[in-house]
């Protein structure tokens, strides 16, 4: 899971590690008011915990063996912010301790599995347990399935990184990049999810009082989220789409290689493409960034019309709980 | 009520930072290198190894990190030329990062040969992080190879419970078992050593030494 050095170009690095900076410098803020004078211990000691819970192997076949990545425990266990920073801290000493992980790959080793691990599979594991209530078995559903998602999205994250990085090479084809780390990360997520599952479900039913509770004032802590989600992916956008490829995609590719008809404009559009928003000529990095950041904003507002129901369900399952 | 002591000063060691700087020039300078510039690799990788000498690393542990380290970036670099066809030009980008990796990856041992993690610790601090950044940090620190130990600890008990060869899917149950444990007895730890830290005065802000 740990990206070294010489994968990642460095502007990609540095991008994504400004990105990473923004996310755990907020979990930071967040912590001086949630944890006060216990986030020191807690935070090292969970870090601490990931760390030796990453030491216990478990065999997969022919030999090899894999073990918990543990950012969706860490967040099941501290809290989304806490557990943004004992990820990282864990990333940090794996680096400085044991030279595991590339330096300059800090940055997105960070993003991948401290941010989208704790702060995605923490949203995704609240949102499974409001659907399935707050037992047992909602809470292990709500965390096997975030950390499958999260180990996913991670890869796809990363495959499009390196994508990035190697945009000056017309014959790379993401698809197929992201078709192999996809396929391997399948597997690596369902073995994350079996893990934090199993161990979520151990600590559960034995000492239910040590898996984090959200403070009952916080009302919608999931607002928070959702605004912390949009800068996250409008910031993606704005640092990296200017730096994105123009060469053809994948399937633009194929089309062209088997020479078939260009494919004609539907005529419903409002661009001609994404690189035309404000016209033709010397504005195409400019269009490129403006078409992410209108795409962004159309795919989270379709998201939270259709995210209403979820909500009035929650609220109904809360009315229902007080009455 | 006694008003609380001032924080520790905030002084950065010339020597920490140049180690730093150094070893992320040296990452930089690598991950700039491409196939064609092998005779700058080259020269790149006999001064690190130098460095590495002359900080007092053995050619033994060398060859044994370099044996951890190797296979998986091998393994990261083959997926490049697995999934856009094995080719001349996808295996000379696999070659380079498989170049780029493994001098950063020596630049690495030798930052953490010479600087200390306390050091480094200090460091942070005096580079204004964030005081519950470095002290959950040096937390983790003291506490690593406690959890570490404890874990060695249960898993002989696992052995010494279970005598034979468990099949896998039983490996994986006592393996997911163990990991359980060692939650909630880190979990009970910190809630200890937080109590603890109340007993002695502890607000949440860092005191220097008396």
């Amino acid at each position: 899971m740990h990206i070294p050095d010489g994968l990642l170009d460095t502007p990609v690095c540095l991008v994504t590690g400004g990105i990473s900076l923004v996310a755990v410098g907020y979990s930071v803020h967040r912590l001086k008011d949630s944890l006060a004078d216990r986030t020191v211990p807690m935070t090292g000691m969970v870090a601490a915990l990931v760390f030796a819970g990453q030491m216990v192997n478990f065999p997969v076949a022919a030999g090899t063996s894999g073990h918990l990545v543990g950012a969706v425990l860490a967040a099941r266990l501290l809290g989304p912010w806490a557990g943004c920073l004992a990820l990282t801290l864990v990333l940090f000493v794996q680096k400085f301790l044991f030279n595991d992980g590339g330096l300059l790959a800090l940055g997105p080793n960070v993003l991948h599995m401290a941010v989208i691990g704790c702060l995605g599979g923490y949203a995704i594991q609240s949102a499974v347990a409001r659907l399935t209530g707050d037992t047992v078995r909602g809470r292990v559903i709500g965390v096997v399935v975030a950390s499958w998602f999260t180990v996913m999205a991670a890869a796809v994250l990363c495959s499009v990184e390196f994508a990035i990085s190697h945009a000056a090479n017309p014959d790379f084809q993401l698809g197929r990049f992201l078709a192999l780390m996809m396929l391997f990360h399948a597997l690596i997520g369902i073995g994350e999810s079996l893990i934090s599952g199993g161990v979520i479900r151990f600590v559960a039913t034995r000492r239910p009082e040590l898996l984090y509770n959200p403070p009952a004032s916080s009302g919608r802590p999931w607002r928070r989220t959702l605004v912390a989600g949009l800068a996250t992916a409008l910031l993606v956008v704005l640092l990296l789409s200017p730096l994105a490829s123009s060469a053809p995609d994948g399937l633009e590719a194929a089309v062209q290689q088997s020479e078939l008809p260009a494919p004609q404009s539907a005529g419903l559009s409002l661009f001609g493409g994404y690189d035309q928003v404000l016209g033709d000529e010397g504005w195409e990095s400019w269009s490129v960034v403006l078409s992410g950041l209108i795409g962004t904003l159309v795919v989270f507002g379709i998201a939270l019309v259709l995210g209403r129901p979820l909500d009035r369900t929650s609220d109904s399952a809360a009315g229902a709980s007080r009455g | 009520m006694v008003d609380p002591l001032p924080p520790p000063p905030r002084v950065v060691s010339a020597a920490a930072l140049l180690k730093l700087m150094a070893s992320l020039g040296v990452v930089l300078l690598a991950c700039s290198l491409s196939w064609e510039s092998w005779p700058a690799a080259g020269a790149l990788l006999a001064v690190t190894l130098a460095a590495l000498a002359i900080a007092g690393l053995t050619l033994r542990t060398l060859a044994r990190r370099l044996a951890l380290f190797l296979p998986v970036i091998t393994l990261v670099a083959i997926s490049i030329p697995l999934s856009q066809g094995f080719t001349a030009s996808w295996m000379q980008l696999a070659a380079t990062v498989i170049i780029r990796g493994a001098v950063s990856f020596l630049a690495g041992l030798w930052l953490i040969r010479v600087l200390p993690f306390d050091s480094l610790i200090s460091t942070l601090y005096a580079l204004r992080l964030p005081a519950v950044v470095v002290a959950s940090l040096a937390m983790m620190y003291r506490y690593l190879f406690v959890l570490w130990e404890e874990t060695g600890r249960l898993r002989i008990a696992r052995k010494a419970r279970c005598l034979g060869r468990p099949n896998r899917i039983t490996q994986w149950l006592a393996g997911i078992g163990m990991v359980g444990m060692l939650v909630i007895r880190s979990l009970d730890r910190g809630q200890r050593i937080h109590r603890a830290m109340l007993a002695r005065g502890w607000d949440g802000h860092i005191r220097p030494w008396p």
